[in-house]
């Protein structure tokens, strides 16, 4: 199987198959001599083998962008300035606060100069400042 | 014509445009070189960013403070550099089968969002992940998820199998997974009279998706929602534990988490790819119910009673200890305020995780009930127990089980109480000399200490010599031997004034605080005693006298023979009867017949039950009251089923045989 992105090229297949395919391609390309699986299209792709917790043991292939992720980083770093600490999160999500989110919190103000509101029938007082203002 | 001004009101103003320019975020210009250099690398590896980034990367041209922050939490990345896609394969291509996953994120704009793996017994290598924006938005939940499963289905898992076809030559299972009841009962039946508009809005047949379906390399399963692999595509996490689930849920890890139980626990198939085709969508272990399309009981059997629910909440029937249960917690929690039971109380729980309830505490006293999970967990149902019934004493143990004194009045109650037992209780009160915390709680436990108790043992005033044979209950005691101990419990605990302060009933109250306020005639002994005399009983009222009319009159269960049950109707109605009780209904005959008594005559009807309709209109032509009887016919068991089935009936206060 080949695959080509722009100028790079991957070719996946029975070992003794790979020479001869790569032989065919240079038949009416130039192209670079290949080299083992690595860096490709920024990620680093590693087999290896290993063991699973039932002892079954298994080949895995392993795909790492570490380095564009600590580019991004370092880009962020820069346009936010050099002096910005970046905190440890343990998820990218910041909380979503719907069960307390401030636009649920009851209305402030007096209640007896409320009124209601025609829409949504929600007693509310127009002079009061509203919760996501504060 | 007369003009009607409406102001707008202040709580459907969300934000004008001047507020909006000036929340607009300092990282406004920049914000798009980051965020593409980040999905470029979420694409080929990182699937778990894939949301977070594509949600910044729709402002990029409204860029508020907000989202300022948001990229700022993005930043997570710098913390989760060691994670990698890891895919393993460890089974020939035989065992091998495409596993399609769809889900839908209804409130965040219909985006129907795709993750397909290949998967096996010991393999788990993901393949594509991703999602395709809807034209226009659905209008409810399985709506949202008919899109996405068509959208993964003919996006990915159809060009899939071809290419899998070409460089094998045979046909793989593909396995496509969703967790919407609805979605998967309209694609089974390939009905959906709900949503005609679905091809003309959306431009999906689900005629061609039901057919899909049919064939025999086609399996729709439902997935529990834990085990969802799109799930971390449409649901934003913020439990670390839950989130480490989900990644592993598409083959990101950390290093060292491939041999781990936590990981083959995560990604074992929920229901064996073979016998989904007969996927039930309810099923019962053990009399409990199971969640939809799982083998998995709603509640730990040992819990779960009739009328009980497996949802997020606190229950209590009058039977049992009070339950709580709780989704995905982090922290153990403590008796929430809307059961009643004492301030001291042990705690049982059960954790469901991977299918299987399991029980991590068994009646742990305060001081060693745990705060924290250290694992991810499903769903947890917490059982709190009243202190003094849930230790029952040593002495007195073969007096009663725990379920016989679970009823008990908190005079009774205390009968049971034995000193050893509550020294056990306590064992900090003793021991710990060290934290702050536990000095606080022993001052507390001090306080409930101070209280009197009567702690001996009832044993020795029974008149039977084996513990055998005593009775279950103390009121079940010869009435001289009940009258002793309540009169012992009321001085010392308070208690209902009057005669032997056996309970009526069932109250609101059934977890009395010790020490009752003096107000309601109780005998409270802090500070000053203060006793009533006995006095004697007060009528009773206009509902005490219309419930026992009631009771009386209740209807009744009565076998006649082995075969032959009777339904009793002394309370007058007009429909006919369909049984509920006391024996397995499986057991009962179609046939039944009902002998009608009116005011003047009677009559009888011979029908089958099991009809529907039969049973819910007036069963006569004037809608007049009746009273009778309805006999079944019942298949008989041998004498040992017989035997429990008259024990329950016997619990249950009703007909026995004798």
């Amino acid at each position: 199987m080949l695959v080509i992105y722009v100028d790079d090229l991957k070719l996946a297949g029975p070992k003794e198959n790979l020479a001869k395919g790569w032989e065919m391609l240079r038949s009416k390309l130039k192209i670079e001599p290949e080299t083992d699986l690595g860096l490709y299209l920024g990620c680093l792709l590693s087999k290896g083998s290993s063991e699973l917790h039932d002892g079954t043991s298994v080949s895995t292939m392993t795909c790492d962008m570490e380095g564009l992720l600590k580019l991004s980083a370092e880009r962020y770093l820069e346009i936010a300035g050099k002096d910005t600490k970046l905190k440890k999160a343990s998820t990218p999500n910041l909380p979503e606060d719907t069960k307390n989110h401030k636009s649920r919190a009851p209305c402030s103000g007096d209640p007896k100069k409320s009124v209601n509101c025609p829409w949504c029938a929600h007693n509310f007082d127009p002079a009061a400042p509203m919760p996501y203002q504060q | 014509m007369p003009t009607i001004l409406i102001q707008q009101p202040q709580c459907l103003i969300s934000n004008d445009v001047s507020s909006s320019e000036s929340a607009r975020g300092a990282l406004a210009p920049h914000a798009a070189s980051v965020l593409m250099t980040l999905l470029y690398a979420a694409r080929i590896a990182r699937f778990d960013l894939l949301r977070s980034i594509n949600s910044l990367a729709r402002n990029v041209t409204k860029w508020t403070v907000e989202d300022d922050a948001k990229l700022y939490h993005l930043m997570y990345v710098n913390s989760s550099l060691s994670k990698r896609m890891v895919g393993w394969v460890g089974d020939t291509f035989d065992e091998l089968s495409l596993s399609l996953f769809a889900d839908a994120d209804f409130a965040g704009c219909s985006k129907p969002w795709s993750h397909m793996h290949i998967q096996g017994g010991h393999t788990r290598f993901p393949l594509s992940g991703g999602s395709k924006r809807q034209g226009c938005l659905s209008h409810s939940t399985p709506e949202a998820e008919i899109v996405a499963a068509d959208v993964t289905l003919r996006t990915m898992g159809l060009p899939a199998l071809s290419i899998w076809e070409t460089l094998t030559g045979k046909s793989p299972k593909l396995v496509f997974h969703d967790d919407n009841q609805g979605m998967i009962g309209v694609v089974r039946s390939g009905k959906n009279p709900t949503m005609r508009h679905l091809e003309r809005i959306h431009g999906i047949s689900i005629t061609s998706m039901h057919e899909h379906f049919k064939r025999c390399n086609y399996v729709l399963m439902h997935e529990v929602t834990s085990k969802m692999a799109a799930d971390i595509h449409t649901k934003g996490f913020k439990n670390p534990l839950a989130w480490k689930g989900a990644c592993m849920l598409i083959n990101l890890l950390d290093p060292g988490d491939l041999s781990t139980k936590g990981l083959s626990d995560m990604v074992k198939p929920t229901t064996d790819v073979d016998t989904t085709v007969r996927q039930v969508f309810q099923s019962r272990t053990n009399e409990v119910s199971n969640f939809p399309y799982t083998k998995t009981p709603i509640l730990p059997p040992e819990v779960y009673q009739k009328g009980l629910s497996a949802k997020e909440q606190a229950q209590q029937l009058p039977d049992m200890d009070p339950i709580s249960v709780v989704k995905t917690p982090v922290y153990f929690r403590k008796r929430p305020p809307g059961i009643s039971a004492a301030t001291d109380y042990l705690r049982s729980t059960w954790v469901l995780a991977h299918g299987k309830w399991e029980k991590i505490e068994d009646k742990a006293s305060t001081f060693e009930q745990q705060d924290r999970f250290d694992r991810w967990v499903e769903r947890v149902c917490f059982q709190y127990h009243h202190i003094n019934h849930a230790t029952p004493a040593p002495q007195t143990k073969p007096v009663g089980s725990p379920g016989g004194m679970r009823r008990r009045s908190p005079a009774s109650q205390a009968s049971m109480h034995d000193p050893a037992k509550s020294q056990r209780g306590y064992p900090a009160s003793q021991a710990s000399n060290g934290s702050e915390k536990n000095t606080q709680r022993d001052k507390c436990q001090g306080q409930s200490i101070q209280h009197p108790r009567l702690t001996m043992s009832i044993a020795g005033l029974y008149l039977r010599e084996t513990p055998d044979e005593h009775p279950i209950t103390v009121h079940a005691a010869p009435p001289c031997t009940a009258r002793v101990i309540n009169t012992l419990l009321r001085i010392v605990h308070g208690g209902s004034v009057g005669w032997g302060g056996l309970p009526h009933g069932y109250s609101d109250n059934l977890y009395p605080a010790e020490n009752q306020d003096p107000d309601k005639n109780r005998i409270a002994i802090r500070g000053v005693p203060k006793i009533f005399r006995d006095r004697p009983r007060k009528p009773k009222s206009r509902r005490d006298k219309k419930l026992e009319i009631k009771r009386n009159s209740a209807d009744e269960w009565v076998w006649e023979d082995e075969s032959t049950l009777i339904r009793v109707h002394n309370e007058p109605g007009r429909k006919l009867f369909v049984p509920k009780l006391p024996c397995s209904l499986k057991r009962v005959r179609d046939d039944r017949v009902t002998i009608q008594k009116f005011q003047s005559n009677s009559k009888p009807i011979k029908d089958s039950w099991r009809m529907a309709g039969n049973n819910i209109e007036s069963s006569n032509r004037r809608n007049e009251f009746w009273t009778g009887k309805t006999i079944f016919n019942v298949i008989p068991y041998n004498g040992e089923h017989l035997w429990s089935m008259s024990q329950t009936l016997k619990t249950k206060g009703h007909a026995v045989i004798q």
